[in-house]
C-alpha cells in the first residue's frame, strides 16, 4: 500500500518536472544508473569481497602455510642447486621451472614443479634439504581468490570479459551517479557530503548510498583504473599503446645481442615477471660447447647486480634458453628483468623500474597500490576501506530499489519525454563505450534486444520499462 | 543550470580520456637514448691434450662485437675436478695480446675437471664454463662422471667469488 503511494508521488513528481529539459536530463541518466547498476551491482560485489580478501593474503597465507613458509634458521644454508637435488629426488618425474628467494632467513625456499601437466609449489627448507611442503598452484589460497577476482572463479576468457566490462560499466556507474548526486537546488551539507541519518526511509537509504558514493567516487575510480592494466581488452590496448609511444619497457631492452630467431615473451618463459617487461622478448643463449651455468652462478649474478629479494630465477627452456632473474611482488622500483646467457652468464637483456617509459612506471606504481603494495599495511586498509564502502552502498542502494518498487514492476525511472535528451544522452553513452570497447559493444547489443525483443514481448515490457 | 551540468559531465569524461593520452606525450620524448653496450664474449681454448703433473696453458678470448678486449679489469680461471667443487682453484690470467687472457697450471691427477673464467671488463660480467679431460680417460668414464649429479658442497657457496 505505502510503495504504490510512493510511486504515484514519485510518477506525480516526475510527470510535473518532465516538461522542462533538466527533468529530462536527470530522468535519463537515472535511467541508465538504474539499468546499469542492477545489472552489474552481483558482479561488483564478487569483485569488492574477493578484491578485499585478496589484498590480505600476504598474512592469511603466511598463517594458513606457515608450516610450508617457516623453518628454523640455522647457520649454514645449503647450496641452490644441493636443494634443486633434494626436489628432483623426491619428484623424479617433475621438472623444476623456477625457484624464489626470500629474503627472510627463516623463509624456505620456493620451487616451482611442473608434474603430469600441474604446476605446484615445493617449500625446500634450504638448511637441510628438506620438503616442508607442496601446494598445488590451483589450491593455494591467492590463486583461488584471484582467480575469483579476474574470472569469477568459473575461468576462462567469457568470465574474464565479464569482469572487465563490470569494472568499465562501474566507471560509467561513477559518472552518472556523480550527475545525479549533483546538488541542484539550494546547496546543502545534508544529503550530498553528510547523509541524514536521523530520517528515515528511502531519504535514510538515499543518503546512505549517495554521500559515501561521492566520498568514494574517486577511490573507486582510481581501483578501476589501476585494475585495468590486467584486462583481457583494455589492458592489451594499454599495452600497445605503450609500447607504440615508447612508454612501455625501454627500446633497447630487445637489443641485446643477436635478435632471437622468433620472439618469445618474457611471461611465457619466466614467472613473477613485472606488468611492464611481461612482453620483452627473450634473447637466446649462444650455445657453443660451453656448460650451463649453475644456480649459484645465477643467484651470484642477482646478487651482484644488486636484485632485491624476493626475487624469482626461472629455469632455461631447451638448449637456446636463457635463465630469467625477476622480481615484481615488493616495492615498484625494485622491479628487475634478466634475461641471462644460461651458458656464458652474459647479461641478455637487463631492465629495471628506473628504465621504464613514464606509462610503465605510473602503472607499475597503479598495480601496486591495486594490490595494497605500494605503502605498506596503511595501504591495505586503505584499499579495504574502499571495498567495504563500495558493498555498503551497493547493500544501500538495493534496499533503495525494494523500498521503491511496485510488485508487479522493476520499478524503472520513468523514460524522459524529451527525446533529444534521450538521444544525447545515449551518444554520450557510445562515445564512453568507444573508449571502454566492451562497454560500447555491450551498449550495441542491449540497444538491438531492447529494439527487436524485449518490448515487442508484452509481459517482458510491462514489468521491464 | 543544464549548461553546467553537461559541462561538468564533459570535462569528466575528457579527463578520464585524456588520462592516457596526456601520458603518452610527455613520455614520447624519454627513452630514445643509445641502445646498451654489447655484450663481452668468452671463449675458453684449450690444449688439445693435456696429462698429469705437466704444465698446460690454458687461454681465454675476450671481445666484444668484434674488437678483441685488451682492457678487462678481471679475468680468473676456476678450475676444479669433477665433484670437488668445494676444492676449486681461483688463478689469475695474465695478458697477452689481441684480447688473450692466460693461465699456466698442471694437474696433479688423470680425470675430468672443471674451468670457469670469471671475466669482468667494461662493466660486464661473464663467466663460461666448460669440462675437460686430464690423461687417459675413456668416453664412457666421462660420461659416467658428466651424469652424476654434480654435487654441490654444503655451504652458501659463494666463497670463490669476489
Amino acid at each position: 500500500m505505502e510503495q504504490t503511494k510512493q510511486q504515484t508521488n514519485l510518477e506525480e513528481a516526475s510527470s510535473k518536472t518532465n516538461t522542462k529539459p533538466r527533468a529530462s536530463w536527470y530522468q535519463s541518466v537515472w535511467r541508465w544508473h538504474f539499468y546499469a547498476g542492477l545489472i552489474f551491482a552481483p558482479f561488483l560485489i564478487i569483485l569488492a569481497l574477493s578484491g578485499a580478501v585478496y589484498l590480505f593474503h600476504p598474512q592469511i597465507e603466511s598463517y594458513l602455510y606457515h608450516d610450508l613458509y617457516y623453518v628454523q634458521e640455522e647457520q649454514t644454508a645449503l647450496s641452490p642447486t644441493a636443494q634443486v637435488e633434494g626436489v628432483k629426488e623426491a619428484y623424479p618425474d617433475g621438472t623444476v621451472t623456477a625457484l624464489t628467494f626470500y629474503d627472510d632467513p627463516s623463509r624456505t625456499t620456493e620451487f616451482s614443479l611442473m608434474e603430469k601437466g600441474q604446476m605446484s609449489s615445493i617449500f625446500v627448507n634450504p638448511y637441510d634439504g628438506k620438503v616442508a611442503g607442496t601446494l598445488n598452484n590451483e589450491e593455494k589460497f591467492s590463486e583461488i581468490f584471484k582467480k575469483v577476482h579476474s574470472e569469477l572463479f568459473i575461468g576462462g576468457t567469457v568470465a574474464n570479459r565479464i569482469v572487465e566490462l563490470a569494472a568499465c560499466w562501474a566507471v560509467i556507474l561513477l559518472i552518472t551517479g556523480l550527475y545525479i548526486w549533483w546538488p541542484r537546488n539550494k546547496a546543502s551539507l545534508w544529503g550530498t557530503v553528510l547523509p541524514r541519518i536521523r530520517s528515515k526511509g528511502r531519504t535514510f537509504w538515499r543518503d546512505l548510498h549517495a554521500v559515501p558514493a561521492f566520498w568514494l567516487s574517486v577511490f573507486i575510480l582510481i581501483l578501476i583504473v589501476t585494475g585495468l592494466p590486467w584486462s583481457g581488452v583494455m589492458g592489451e590496448e594499454i599495452n600497445r599503446i605503450a609500447t607504440s609511444t615508447n612508454t612501455g619497457y625501454p627500446p633497447f631492452a630487445q637489443a641485446y645481442g643477436d635478435k632471437p630467431e622468433s620472439i618469445v615473451k618474457t611471461k611465457d618463459v619466466a614467472e613473477d615477471v613485472p606488468w611492464a617487461t611481461e612482453n620483452v622478448p627473450v634473447p637466446a643463449s649462444t650455445s657453443s660447447g660451453y656448460e650451463p651455468l649453475s644456480l649459484e652462478d645465477v643467484s651470484y649474478i642477482a646478487q651482484n647486480e644488486g636484485i632485491q629479494k624476493p626475487y624469482t630465477i626461472s629455469m632455461p627452456q631447451g638448449d637456446k634458453g636463457v635463465y630469467t632473474i625477476a622480481t615484481a611482488d615488493t616495492k615498484p622500483g625494485d622491479n628487475a628483468t634478466l634475461h641471462v646467457d644460461q651458458y656464458s652468464g652474459a647479461l641478455l637483456s637487463d631492465v629495471r623500474f628506473e628504465e621504464y617509459g613514464i606509462m610503465a612506471k605510473a602503472i607499475t606504481l597503479g598495480i601496486a597500490l591495486h594490490e595494497g603494495r605500494l605503502f605498506g599495511i596503511a595501504n591495505q586498509i586503505a584499499g579495504l576501506m574502499v571495498c567495504l564502502g563500495l558493498i555498503t552502498l551497493i547493500i544501500s542502494s538495493f534496499i533503495m530499489w525494494c523500498k521503491r518498487k511496485p510488485r508487479q514492476m522493476l520499478g524503472a525511472p520513468n523514460q524522459p519525454k524529451d527525446k533529444k535528451v534521450t538521444k544525447t544522452v545515449f551518444i554520450i553513452m557510445l562515445g564512453l563505450g568507444i573508449i571502454m570497447p566492451l562497454v560500447g559493444v555491450s551498449i550495441i547489443i542491449i540497444y538491438l534486444m531492447d529494439r527487436y525483443v524485449l518490448r515487442k514481448v508484452g509481459f517482458i515490457k510491462a514489468w521491464l520499462y | 543550470m543544464k549548461r553546467i551540468f553537461t559541462v561538468a559531465l564533459t570535462l569528466l569524461s575528457l579527463m578520464i580520456v585524456t588520462a592516457c593520452t596526456v601520458e603518452n606525450e610527455a613520455g614520447s620524448s624519454q627513452n630514445t637514448g643509445e641502445g646498451p653496450p654489447e655484450i663481452v664474449e668468452v671463449d675458453i681454448n684449450l690444449p688439445e691434450k693435456m696429462a698429469p703433473n705437466e704444465e698446460s696453458i690454458l687461454k681465454a678470448v675476450v671481445t666484444q662485437g668484434d674488437e678483441p678486449v685488451g682492457d678487462a679489469d678481471e679475468v680468473q680461471f676456476e678450475i676444479w675436478k669433477a665433484n670437488q667443487k668445494q676444492d676449486s682453484n681461483l688463478i689469475d690470467a695474465k695478458y697477452d695480446k689481441d684480447g688473450v687472457y692466460q693461465v699456466k697450471t698442471s694437474f696433479d691427477s688423470e680425470g675430468v675437471y672443471y674451468v670457469q673464467t670469471h671475466v669482468t671488463a667494461r662493466d660486464l660480467h661473464v663467466m663460461p664454463k666448460m669440462h675437460f679431460v686430464v690423461g687417459d680417460v675413456s668416453e664412457e668414464e666421462v660420461k659416467a662422471i658428466l651424469e652424476k649429479p654434480q654435487q654441490s658442497e654444503n655451504g652458501t657457496d659463494q666463497g670463490h667469488h669476489h
